[in-house]
């Protein structure tokens, strides 16, 4: 009888444990967040309680923006707090020295040093960014209190870093000792997850079964994934002595996948053209299309450990040495004679295809080496991740900031308002902080939010709670549940604005002290102030050149053009490497900012054509090529230029005629130079990279057509496409 | 030893000295461990650098402010 109850339980209870382990999967390390960012806190406090520092919160603060869920990014992160308020801390003595007595003039160096380190944070990514926004705001935050009692600016800049620096101390020892989360992990399973991922798409393709938005979707997912390893790679080396013995081969995982992703593009793009136009090659290459879809689809389960990665490259290579026969038998049952037209078709296609299939085995074989721990062999360049930043814009942003603390200085100075200092300090702070995100005006929005929910609770808790509160740890146990709550808010993606400007604002209002001063006026006064300095920042932020103006978006698209033209006429050393790189960040900001999906549009024609570009100018200094040859390589490579500078009709026109012309220039070549088989293949390869500028510049359906209203009746000559 | 020393006229806790030599010294200990293979035999490596810190920095703000 009991042994048939133990059984019911155990079948009543095992749902329950099964929900048990999915909710830990999900939610358990969110808690276990919430639990460390809480215990950091009241550490920092007590620590900071205890050394007799005078403002305990700013350590509290420092914690809630330190602590991340990976030990990597904190103790990187902590690294850049304590060089950027170094930094900050320099610059408010430089002018606090110098401009202590005269406001107007303080006012206009501080904007003056905000806007710079501003537009620097617009300009560099990640950390770096980071650091100047610290270095930014530092000054802001000791600077203005200082200049009104220049007296006690060195004490009060050596305590506000001390109370940084301990801050730093708690969040790092924390995060590191209790349930560490390794950035090494998260490294993996984005490797695991994007080779996956690149494999299905690939796949299902082939299959053709998903549809050009969706396509346009999963590559800008791709390009997300590749930033973000390039992020945490760089975090993690801090953390894990073994990441950097992996680090120089995630480089070239990094790279070879751009790569293989970018022909594949173009590969698709090729076949898509030729299937519409109903081209003869188009059907004789559909043999080869679903070959390689059989190898992929034979592969099953997607490779998970590296023995699997091995066998699935192995069997990459056995493909590829079939392919070449397949490729064989099936341009012999091409119509014979083929016309010259269909050959080229057929030859591009095939040389894109056998690139593909040699750059996924590439892929998979460094994605198979990297479980190894012993270094790999260098690669024959450094591979860096290369990223290009418009200047215009950092520096229009920085700007933004300038005018924002000037307005508001003005205001202050103008109305002599009491609290105005403290408005001044979080314009800066928040207009500083919230440039580097792709959307400022939103997020400045969410932290207005919640900065009147933090006041509120403040003014709750410090008049209705806190005076009844007797000792350190009473005081522990009431802070618990509200900072508890709006971390755990900080932890849901889409509330995390809101949550971490209710914590700040929270702690900020409430400053536990040795001391506490009881005083309702002063409260409301400076929180309002506070408040009013966040909004004065939202409304610049709508205002002057916002995220989603017109303008911004223009730019964004020259930009995406401009790395047409990087390819035309950068020096050809590692330039595919930053060519790749270099886009990919541009679409995964294009992606994030939600603007400009319009200016996507160039999406594939910019990675089809500046990639083949870059062929084609490799292939001509490859080999000795003749003078004329040269030359009108050169020709269409600058009129390419030009045309992706200024899109028009015209330039459209000159530019394929240009490619006709080294076209036709190659092939006398190929017939004259039949000795060297170094050349030939040169020769033939530059042909089809020709070919596929002239398919992608032929193809109507893509943007350019709508956007340069090219005439169909122009004439083309007698270089027309097949169709 | 005194308890602070003035640089550049400011006075700094001596014992702020001592962490710095401390950080310094640890690292050091830490590049040797991991070299020998240390931290494969601990169980928490992290709270293992920790507590070695915590021991060295007791030992030589021990040395200083006796």
């Amino acid at each position: 009888m009991s042994a048939f109850d133990a059984d019911t339980m155990k079948l009543r209870l095992w749902p329950l444990w099964q929900e048990a382990v999915a909710w830990g999967k999900s939610e358990g390390w969110n808690w276990i967040f919430v639990f460390k960012t809480t215990l950091a806190t009241l550490l920092a406090m007590g620590l900071s309680l205890r050394f007799e520092l005078d403002q305990p919160s700013t350590a509290m603060i420092t914690v809630f923006i330190v602590m991340q869920p990976q030990t990597g990014l904190v103790l990187t992160k902590s690294l850049y707090r304590v060089g950027g308020t170094l930094a900050g801390a320099a610059a408010s003595l430089v002018l606090v020295s110098l401009f202590a007595q005269q406001q107007e003039l303080f006012i206009l160096g501080l904007a003056l040093w905000v806007g710079t380190c501003t537009a620097g944070a617009a300009f560099y990514r990640n950390f770096k960014s980071y650091g100047f926004v610290l270095a930014g705001y530092t000054a802001a935050m000791i600077g203005l209190p200082a200049a009104l009692q220049p007296q006690t600016f060195f004490t009060l800049a050596s305590t506000r870093l001390s109370e940084v620096t301990l801050g730093i101390l708690c969040a790092g020892v924390v995060s590191d000792i209790i349930f560490p989360r390794r950035l090494s992990d998260d490294i993996t399973k984005n490797v695991q997850s994007r080779y996956t991922e690149f494999i299905a798409f690939v796949h299902s393709s082939l299959a053709g079964t998903v549809g050009q938005q969706e396509l346009k979707s999963i590559q800008l997912r791709l390009a997300g994934n590749v930033i973000a390893l390039e992020a945490i790679r760089g975090a993690a080396a801090l953390e894990d002595p073994e990441v950097r013995a992996r680090d120089r081969r995630l480089r070239k995982l990094n790279s070879e996948f751009m790569a293989a992703s970018t022909t594949f593009n173009s590969f698709r793009q090729l076949m898509q053209r030729l299937t519409k136009n109903s081209a003869p090659a188009g059907h004789a290459l559909d043999t080869l299309y679903e070959s390689l879809g059989e190898t992929l689809g034979r592969m099953g389960q997607t490779p998970r450990t590296a023995d699997e990665a091995h066998q699935a490259a192995r069997r990459i290579a056995v493909f590829r040495k079939e392919l070449s026969r397949h490729v064989e038998k099936v341009r012999l049952s091409l119509a014979d004679p083929p016309d010259s037209q269909t050959r080229m078709d057929f030859d591009t296609a095939v040389e894109l295809l056998f690139r593909f299939v040699r750059e996924l085995h590439a892929y998979s074989r460094t994605y198979a080496s990297l479980p190894e721990t012993k270094q790999g062999p260098k690669p024959p360049d450094d591979i860096r991740f290369f990223s290009r930043t418009d200047p215009v814009v950092a520096l229009l942003t920085g700007v933004r900031v300038f005018f924002a603390i000037l307005l508001v200085g003005t205001f202050w100075i103008a109305s002599a308002w009491p609290s105005g200092v403290n408005a001044l300090i979080f314009v800066a702070t928040v207009s500083a902080l919230c440039a580097a995100f792709p959307d400022p005006a939103l997020a400045a929005k969410r932290m207005i939010i919640g900065h009147t929910a933090g006041f509120i609770a403040a003014f709750v808790f410090k008049f209705y709670v806190m005076p009844s509160l007797d000792g350190f740890v009473l005081l522990c146990a009431g802070l618990v549940p509200v900072l508890m709550a709006g971390l755990y808010l900080y932890t849901n993606p889409k509330w995390a604005d809101f949550g971490i400007g209710f914590v700040i604002f929270f702690t900020n209002m409430i400053t536990p002290g040795i001391s506490m001063q009881y005083n309702p006026l002063v409260f409301i006064n400076d929180g309002g102030a506070l408040i009013l300095g966040v909004v004065a920042a939202w409304v610049m932020f709508m205002t002057l050149m916002p995220a989603n103006g017109a303008w911004l978006k223009r730019r964004l698209a020259r930009q995406l053009r401009h790395q047409v033209i990087m390819a035309c006429v950068d020096p050809l050393a590692g330039l595919i490497h930053r060519f790749e790189s270099s886009t990919h960040e541009l679409l995964h900001k294009l992606a994030s900012g939600q603007q400009g999906l319009d200016s996507l549009m160039w999406m594939f024609p910019v990675i089809e054509i500046g990639r083949a570009i870059i062929h084609v100018r490799q292939d001509a200094v490859s080999g000795r090529m003749s003078q004329s040859l040269s030359e009108s390589v050169q020709d269409c490579v600058l009129s390419t230029a030009r045309f992706f500078k200024r899109p028009s009709a015209l330039n459209r026109y000159a530019t394929l005629e240009c490619v006709a012309h080294a076209s036709e220039a190659v092939r006398l070549e190929a017939e004259l130079e039949s000795s060297c088989g170094h050349i030939r293949g040169a020769l033939r390869q530059m042909l089809t990279s020709l070919h596929l500028i002239r398919t992608s510049l032929l193809d109507e359906e893509t943007f350019l057509a709508a956007t340069v209203g090219y005439p169909s009746s122009a004439p083309l000559g007698g270089t027309s496409h097949a169709a | 030893m005194p308890r602070e020393f003035a640089l550049l006229d400011a006075l700094v806790p001596t014992l702020f000295l001592a962490f710095l030599v401390s950080v310094v010294l640890q690292t050091l200990l830490d590049r040797v461990m991991s070299r020998c293979g240390v931290y494969r035999h601990v169980w928490h490596p992290p709270l293992f650098r920790l507590s070695v810190f915590f021991c060295i920095f007791g030992a030589c703000g021990l040395l200083v402010l006796r």
